[in-house]
């Protein structure tokens, strides 16, 4: 599971007011440099990321020097700004783990980076 | 007369013998408003040769500025055969002749030029032009009418042109063309991507496979461009994954079936009996290079969906649901009665949820509440309906206030059913006290969409 994800998915377990942000609690985490860098894509992708909790998602799993404390003005322009964003959401893999509601602590399992969101049947 | 903007498409035959002409005018016009490229309709009679093609016809005939444009459309549509530049138009051999030489202006000579090969060949329009006959109607075309000094070049030609004669559905065999273009072909379209993207080849494919050309079909309605971020809800094998990908889009998808997200379980393929290790939707868009565009799959539940929903998402959401013929619809709950007591299972124990079935009903009503309220304004929905031929009228398409229909092609699947491809299009932001409505009997579980489409004729 790539963190662009983990910024837009949320706990839905019946009762629970704000599954948002999901924790992370990351076993396994592959870092690829493989992912073709497309800055048009990371420019549309900004507006649409909550940063504070991209920078959350970061610091569970250990890197969270990897980006800057606030986005940087006209990052339009700037290319390396860029690519570390890129790095950040595209080429970073939770492929085994768990996502953790912050109010009912319910866990939700990832394995060979699928996450898995089924809620069980007295959940919904 | 200018004709220099006139442009001929011709569509490509469909081998199912499904008439698509409805199909393949709105791909032109989606993708052109998608690529900001103006194609309009001959409305105006400056050219008095150019009319409208029947309806049903296999043909249409646009407005555009500039082939550079014509040439960028081409690179999207799948339905489109070859682009035309219409050279002039009659009723018979004589007018197309004369507005040939009306038409024939200095932005022409070039290909007069004897340096360039060409050749010509007769189209015809729901009829097929004999070899003899085509040799015999290209010599009605008069040297003076167009003085090509350059080579005839069968095979490898600098230039192509054809002479299109529409039959306009008249079959007897004696019978002479209503209408006669002449044109120089700009290009062709995609339809090339069939062979590369076919099914057969396939490294993943499930029972519901989405063919290539409605894939591509759908992700052109959609809107789809590089940079688009796509979400199918109903992934499957991600076959509508792999059209939005190959043209540029970065792709998520769900799907309650474990199997299939997966990629394991019994193959769908004949004389096969489980998918092998590699079977993954990641590995489909990798065997086209397309896999710097997958971002995730997720095994999820539609009707309980688990994306935050207080900004915009998705630029497109394209998904064929389960209709409950090939696939059963499902969603998490508790068939029937029984209640599984999950406590005494005890935590570490993996537990896949009971399913039940997901009634059509509410399927249709969850998709457009998700779209809503996940989509960017001006993104889109685009999702096959199941319909009763005979039950069918337009007020049974979901309705939203959120989002506006802005296309419905009937694709027909036997004598009772057929399924629409709908388009909607987001125009509001999202506000939770707004609902999806349904004609609500129609898709209920009585009224089974499954049961009729199974009706013997």
């Amino acid at each position: 599971m790539r963190l662009l994800t983990h910024n837009m998915l949320t706990s839905h377990v019946k009762g629970v007011n704000n599954g948002y942000p999901l924790k992370i609690e990351a076993t396994e985490v592959n870092v690829e440099s493989e992912v073709d860098f497309k800055p048009e894509f990371i420019c549309c992708m900004i507006p649409r990321i909550d940063w504070d909790v991209l920078k959350k998602a970061l610091a569970w799993i250990g890197k969270a020097d990897l980006l800057p404390e606030e986005i940087v003005d006209n990052y339009e322009e700037d290319e390396e700004f860029l690519r570390k964003v890129h790095h950040t959401i595209m080429e970073i893999e939770i492929v085994t783990g768990s996502l953790i509601c912050p109010e009912s602590e319910r866990s939700f399992p990832i394995n060979k980076g699928i996450p898995n969101m089924l809620l069980n049947e007295d959940e919904v | 007369m200018k004709t220099s903007d006139k442009f001929l498409f011709l569509f490509g035959a469909n081998k199912t013998g499904d008439n698509l002409f409805d199909f393949a005018v709105s791909e032109v016009h989606s993708t052109a408003k998608t690529l900001g490229i103006k194609a309009e309709e001959s409305e105006t009679c400056d050219c008095p040769f150019i009319r409208h093609p029947l309806i049903n016809s296999s043909y249409t005939v646009l407005n555009v500025q500039h082939t550079d444009h014509v040439h960028t459309l081409l690179s999207r549509l799948i339905l489109t055969k070859a682009a035309i530049e219409v050279w002039g138009g009659g009723q018979n051999y004589d007018e197309l002749n004369r507005s040939i030489v009306n038409c024939r202006d200095d932005s022409k000579r070039k290909y007069f030029d004897d340096k360039v090969s060409f050749c010509m060949r007769v189209k015809g329009i729901g009829r097929k032009v004999q070899m003899t006959d085509q040799r015999r109607k290209i010599m009605l075309l008069g040297d003076d009418t167009l003085p090509f000094m350059g080579p005839v070049n069968l095979s490898a030609p600098d230039e192509e042109y054809y002479i299109v004669e529409d039959y306009m559905g008249v079959a007897k065999e004696e019978s002479e063309p209503a209408f006669i273009y002449f044109g120089r072909v700009v290009g062709e379209g995609q339809r090339r991507l069939l062979d590369t993207y076919s099914l057969t080849k396939r490294k993943f494919i499930g029972n519901t496979s989405m063919d290539p050309e409605i894939s591509f079909f759908m992700s052109n309605m959609a809107g789809v461009r590089s940079s688009s971020l796509v979400f199918d809800p109903f992934v499957g094998s991600g076959s509508i994954l792999v059209s939005a990908a190959h043209y540029g889009a970065f792709v998520l998808g769900g799907d309650i079936n474990y199997n299939v997200i997966h990629g394991t379980g019994k193959s769908s393929r004949h004389n096969v009996h489980f998918r092998k290790d590699d079977e993954s939707i990641l590995n489909n868009l990798r065997q086209y290079g397309l896999q710097s565009q997958y971002v995730d799959v997720l095994l999820s539940d539609a009707a309980q969906h688990p994306w935050r929903l207080n900004r915009p998402l998705f630029d497109a959401i394209i998904t064929d649901p389960p209709y409950g013929i090939r696939e059963g619809s499902r969603k998490v709950g508790v068939k029937g009665a029984t209640m599984t007591d999950l406590q005494s299972l005890g935590p570490d124990v993996l537990h896949y949820p009971e399913q039940k079935e997901y009634l059509l009903e509410q399927v249709f009503k969850d998709l457009l509440e998700f779209a809503a309220a996940t989509l960017v304004i001006g993104g889109k929905l685009v999702y096959f309906l199941p319909v009763n031929r005979t039950e069918y009228s337009a007020e049974f398409v979901p309705t939203h206030p959120a989002l506006k229909l802005v296309g419905n092609h009937e694709q027909v699947l036997n004598t009772h059913s057929s399924r629409r491809l709908i388009v909607m299009k987001k125009m509001a932001h999202f506000d939770r006290s707004l609902e999806a409505e349904i004609q609500s009997n129609f898709y209920s579980e009585s009224n089974s969409f499954r049961k009729k489409y199974f009706k013997p004729v």
